[in-house]
């Protein structure tokens, strides 16, 4: 410890240290960064819009479905023509061509596969994410196109490709913020005095797994008795979950508060996955991508290591 | 003090506005606009948008479905009707509803009160939902040549429910077909 230190000093420091990870530093991605973001993005919307869903019937339209026939995304035929031109275009994405004019496809495929599967009389949010951040990348683009070409750009704003991966990641973090909103209103504010009866809803997965096709899944009914046996441990594991939900905003103000974002949310993903056998593969891929960016965090570490070898 | 504040309340909203839009989007615009939906699970939905309403609560009480074949033989559900378990049983949920309120009304005709959970449903009074759900995903599933090698198919129902701190599992059939 600094011998010199005063009492006030080290809280200065430490409120320093407080506001260093609050504050907002817009990112400023390099071209090899946007590159792997808008890679991960259409990697993450290809696969819902690639091939024909199994449904022919919409028997309670859901979304566009209200008011358009969405069948045609169960038609082996029109898809063989829809997805082969969705994939050039999700490759234009990637190459930055173009956006405002070669996501249109790709999105409105992929509104037209969500309604249709979410027209069966069961709300899936498998895919979700994937159409809310391509929506997102559209709006960026069809801003940067229109309101934000008339005015000129100040010194140190994000340039269009930037403003669309923050988009991107600001999208992503509403889904988890609107879910905590959710689990607040609907339980009156007394979430955590109910947990422990999650218990019973590892049940329901495990059984429900069990009859599925993925095979019969963890063997996690030791943990539904445990937790229903110890309240307190469903209160503290889930009591952690929703404060990470609600305060998810704070993972857009900087490159540290977007790396613990994405490592929580994976990590809490991945326990979802182990525990209830619930996929979420693309929130995973959008997370390290959008996130956790460990290839930026690579670079970072092997630039700091030459410049200590240079001096 | 008040620079400090307006300080932090610039940085809540500022960088974050596209996320604050996404947010009353989902949780307040489309929330209302879906308020009278028929279907309950329909309420706070419009693809991309949805308030994620799982496991906002925790009820003392679950329940999972499965189908199987006239030998009570579980099946293999992608294959034959083209769909998942999941979707399987939040059909069914919907339908269940429905026609809780139906017994609700028909109840109140006669005087009476009508309250009973699902797990103290009996199979019979789930069985227009149960039969329903699987009468759409016959019809509808791409897999026609799988389910023309089933006699018929049959819903079952797991009800979890709580004995004395001891998790139980009772099934019971909801559907037949």
């Amino acid at each position: 410890m600094d011998a010199n230190a005063t009492p006030s000093s080290s809280r200065s420091g430490w409120l320093a240290r407080l506001r260093s990870l609050f504050a907002w530093e817009p990112m400023r991605h390099a071209a090899w960064e946007m590159f792997f973001f808008r890679a991960g993005i259409a990697w993450c919307a290809w696969p819902p819009v690639s091939r024909p869903l199994t449904f022919t019937k919409q028997p309670a339209p859901h979304g566009i479905a209200v008011w358009f026939d969405v069948t045609f995304c169960g038609n082996p035929q029109i898809i063989a023509w829809l997805a082969p031109l969705a994939a050039v275009c999700l490759l234009l994405y990637v190459f930055n061509i173009a956006t405002v004019f070669t996501l249109v496809l790709p999105l409105a495929l992929s509104f037209a596969m969500g309604a249709l599967l979410n027209s069966q009389g069961a709300i899936n949010h498998t895919v979700q994410i994937t159409t809310v951040v391509l929506l997102s990348q559209w709006l960026a683009a069809l801003w940067c196109a229109t309101l934000r070409r008339r005015r000129p750009l100040a010194t140190g704003t994000l340039t269009n490709e930037q403003l669309a991966a923050d988009w991107a990641r600001q999208a992503v973090m509403s889904t988890y913020v609107v879910s905590a909103i959710s689990k607040l209103i609907e339980s009156g504010g007394l979430w955590f005095r109910d947990t422990h009866y999650f218990g019973l809803q590892i049940v329901k997965s495990s059984g429900m797994a069990k009859y599925g096709d993925t095979g019969p899944g963890n063997d996690v009914e030791w943990l539904a008795q445990y937790i229903i046996n110890h309240p307190w441990v469903a209160t503290i594991l889930l009591g952690a979950s929703l404060p990470l939900e609600l305060f998810a905003f704070l993972g857009v103000l900087n490159r540290r508060m977007a790396l613990f974002f994405g490592i929580s949310f994976y990590i809490f993903h991945s326990t979802v996955t182990q525990v209830m056998h619930l996929g979420f593969e693309y929130h995973k891929i959008l997370l390290l991508v959008l996130f956790v960016n460990p290839l930026w965090w690579i670079a970072r570490g092997f630039q700091r290591r030459t410049i200590n070898i240079g001096h | 003090m008040l620079a400090t504040l307006r300080r932090w309340l610039w940085i809540a909203w500022n960088p974050m506005r596209v996320l604050w839009l996404f947010v009353i989007i989902t949780s307040i615009i489309v929330p209302w606009l879906t308020r009278n939906h028929p279907v309950q699970a329909q309420r706070g939905e419009w693809y991309p948008f949805s308030n994620f309403p799982m496991y906002s609560t925790f009820e003392p009480t679950a329940y999972y479905v499965y189908v199987t074949d006239e030998n009570d033989q579980p099946i293999q559900l992608w294959q034959t009707f083209g769909t998942w378990p999941s979707a399987v049983k939040k059909g069914y949920d919907a339908l269940l509803k429905t026609e809780i309120k139906r017994l609700k009304k028909e109840a109140e005709k006669q005087g009476g009160k009508y309250s009973k959970r699902i797990v103290q449903m009996s199979g019979d009074e789930c069985r227009p939902a149960g039969d329903a759900i699987l009468r759409q995903y016959r019809d509808s599933s791409p897999n026609q040549d799988q389910v023309k090698k089933h006699k018929g198919f049959r819903l079952q129902q797991v009800d979890i429910t709580l004995e004395d701190g001891k998790i139980v599992q009772k099934t019971k059939r909801v559907g037949d077909i």
